[in-house]
C-alpha cells in the first residue's frame, strides 16, 4: 500500500492498489480543487516531489511536456508505485471535508 | 434559408471503449457505424446518420458542424463568410463518413465550423409510419438527441456578430456588464425553434464548454442523475435549473474529460423573438438559478 503524502499540509493518506492520488484523498475525507477527474482539463496538476507514478489516460492538453517537464501529474489520474510525496499548486489547497471521520479513518488505516 | 440545425459535433477522446461504453451503454446512443477509427452514434429519435462523432486523440472539439437547409444555400453562406474575411475550404462530398459536400471555415475564435446539406439517413426504430413514442431496447439515459453546445472564446462579441449577422442567429439570451450595455460577455444563439444550438462564454480560444442532450422531462433528468451515479459518472453540478433558456439540468464529464450536459425544457423561439438581458451581477443566477453562484469548475475547467 503507497503512502501519499501532501505538502506543505503534511497530510499522509494510504493509497489502495490502483488507486489514484485523488481518489485516495477523497475516501480520507480530503479534497482539493479538481475538474473532469477524467484526466481531460488539467485543472487537478500537483507536483511530484519523490517518489513514482504511472498515470491512466489523459489528454496531452491536460499535461503539457513543460508541466511533465517542471515535475506536474494529474491528481485525478495519477497512480502511486511507491510512497510518494506530492506539493499543491499555489492556486490549489488541501482541504479536509469530515474532519471527525476523516480521524478515525486516517488512524485506523495508518495505525 | 440558410443554417437549419447542429448536425453534429466531433470531438476526441483518450480511450475509444471507455467512450462506447460511456455513449452507447451509458447515454444510450446507438452506434451507427466505426469507420477509420471513429465512432458515429446517433440518438434514437435522431434520423440522420449521426450527431456526434468520437476520435481519438485526446480531448476537445474538432469541430461543430451544422446542417442548411437548402443545397444552394452552400455557396451563398461561403460567399457570405469569405465576405466577413474568413478563409473557406469546400468539403468533398464523402470526405466525412456518410456526408456530402460541405464548406469549412475556423472562426477567429479558433473554433472549427461546417456547414452541409446532405448526410446519409437512416431513420429511427419507431419509424414514419403509425410509430411508438419510444423504442423498445432503450439503454441508459436514452437520449433522444443532441440539443445544443457551449463554447469559450476571448472575444464572445465577435463570436456572437459571426453567428447573427454572417449565419443569420438569432439571440435568445445575452449578458452584458450591465443594464443598458451592449458589450456581449456571453450568448445564446438559435436558429431553430428552441432557447439555443449553441452559446459562447467567456474563456480561452478553441476550448469546449460542453455539447448537451435533449432528454423529454425533468423525471428523466433526474433519472439520468441515477444512472451517472450507479455507473460513477463524474458529475460537474446538477439536477439543477438554468435562468437562462430556464431548461432543467444535469453537467457530466465523458470519460475523456469532455463536459456533457442533459438538458430539458426551457422556452420556444420563434423569429420575432425578443432578446432577454442579464446582467453579469446576475449571472450566478442565470447560469443556475436554484444555487445562484457559479462554481469555479464550472467556470475553469474546458477541453
Amino acid at each position: 500500500m503507497a503512502r501519499i503524502t501532501i505538502v506543505p499540509d503534511n497530510v499522509a493518506v494510504a493509497a489502495r492498489a490502483g488507486e489514484t492520488v485523488l481518489e485516495a484523498l477523497r475516501r480520507h475525507g480530503y479534497t482539493m480543487f479538481f475538474g473532469c477527474r477524467r484526466g481531460g482539463c488539467g485543472v487537478c496538476q500537483v507536483k511530484l516531489l519523490d517518489g513514482a507514478v504511472h498515470h491512466g489516460p489523459y489528454a496531452p492538453q491536460a499535461l503539457p511536456q513543460e508541466a511533465q517537464d517542471a515535475g506536474m501529474v494529474l491528481a485525478c489520474r495519477a497512480v502511486a508505485d511507491s510512497d510518494v510525496t506530492v506539493e499543491m499548486v499555489p492556486s490549489n489547497r488541501l482541504r479536509r471535508l469530515t474532519s471527525l471521520w476523516a480521524t478515525a479513518q486516517t488512524s485506523s488505516e495508518s495505525g | 434559408m440558410g443554417v437549419m440545425r447542429l448536425g453534429f459535433v466531433q470531438v476526441r477522446v483518450t480511450d475509444m471503449e471507455a467512450a462506447k461504453s460511456h455513449y452507447i451503454d451509458a447515454l444510450g446512443l446507438e452506434k451507427t457505424a466505426e469507420v477509420d477509427g471513429r465512432l458515429y452514434l446517433k440518438g434514437w429519435d435522431e434520423w440522420d446518420h449521426h450527431s456526434v462523432v468520437v476520435e481519438p486523440g485526446g480531448a476537445g472539439l474538432v469541430k461543430m458542424a451544422f446542417k442548411v437547409d437548402q443545397e444552394e444555400d452552400l455557396s451563398e453562406l461561403e460567399k457570405r463568410i469569405e465576405a466577413y474575411g474568413l478563409p473557406v475550404r469546400r468539403v468533398h462530398r464523402h470526405e466525412d463518413y456518410a456526408v456530402g459536400e460541405g464548406i469549412v471555415t475556423t472562426l477567429p475564435s479558433g473554433h472549427v465550423l461546417q456547414l452541409y446539406h446532405e448526410i446519409e439517413v437512416l431513420g429511427t426504430r419507431t419509424g414514419r409510419l403509425n410509430p411508438d413514442p419510444w423504442p423498445d431496447d432503450a439503454r441508459g439515459m436514452a437520449a433522444p438527441r443532441i440539443d445544443h453546445l457551449l463554447v469559450t472564446a476571448e472575444n464572445p462579441g465577435q463570436f456572437t456578430e459571426f453567428f447573427t449577422k454572417v449565419l443569420d442567429f438569432k439571440i435568445s439570451e445575452r449578458v452584458v456588464p450591465q443594464a443598458g450595455s451592449d458589450e456581449i460577455l456571453g450568448a445564446w444563439l438559435y436558429r431553430t425553434n428552441t432557447p439555443h444550438d449553441i452559446a459562447v462564454i467567456p474563456g480561452p480560444n478553441g476550448k469546449l464548454h460542453h455539447f448537451a442532450f435533449w432528454l423529454d422531462n425533468w423525471q428523466d433528468v433526474l433519472r439520468a442523475g441515477d444512472i451517472m451515479a450507479k455507473t460513477g459518472i463524474p458529475v460537474d453540478i446538477g439536477p439543477t435549473r438554468h435562468g437562462i433558456t430556464r431548461g432543467t439540468t444535469i453537467y457530466f464529464f465523458d470519460p475523456a474529460g469532455n463536459r456533457n450536459e442533459v438538458f430539458s425544457g426551457g422556452y420556444i423561439t420563434y423569429p420575432d423573438f425578443p432578446c432577454i438581458t442579464w446582467t453579469a451581477d446576475e449571472l450566478g443566477k442565470g447560469i443556475f438559478y436554484i444555487q445562484r453562484e457559479l462554481n469555479d469548475r464550472f467556470t475553469t475547467v474546458l477541453t
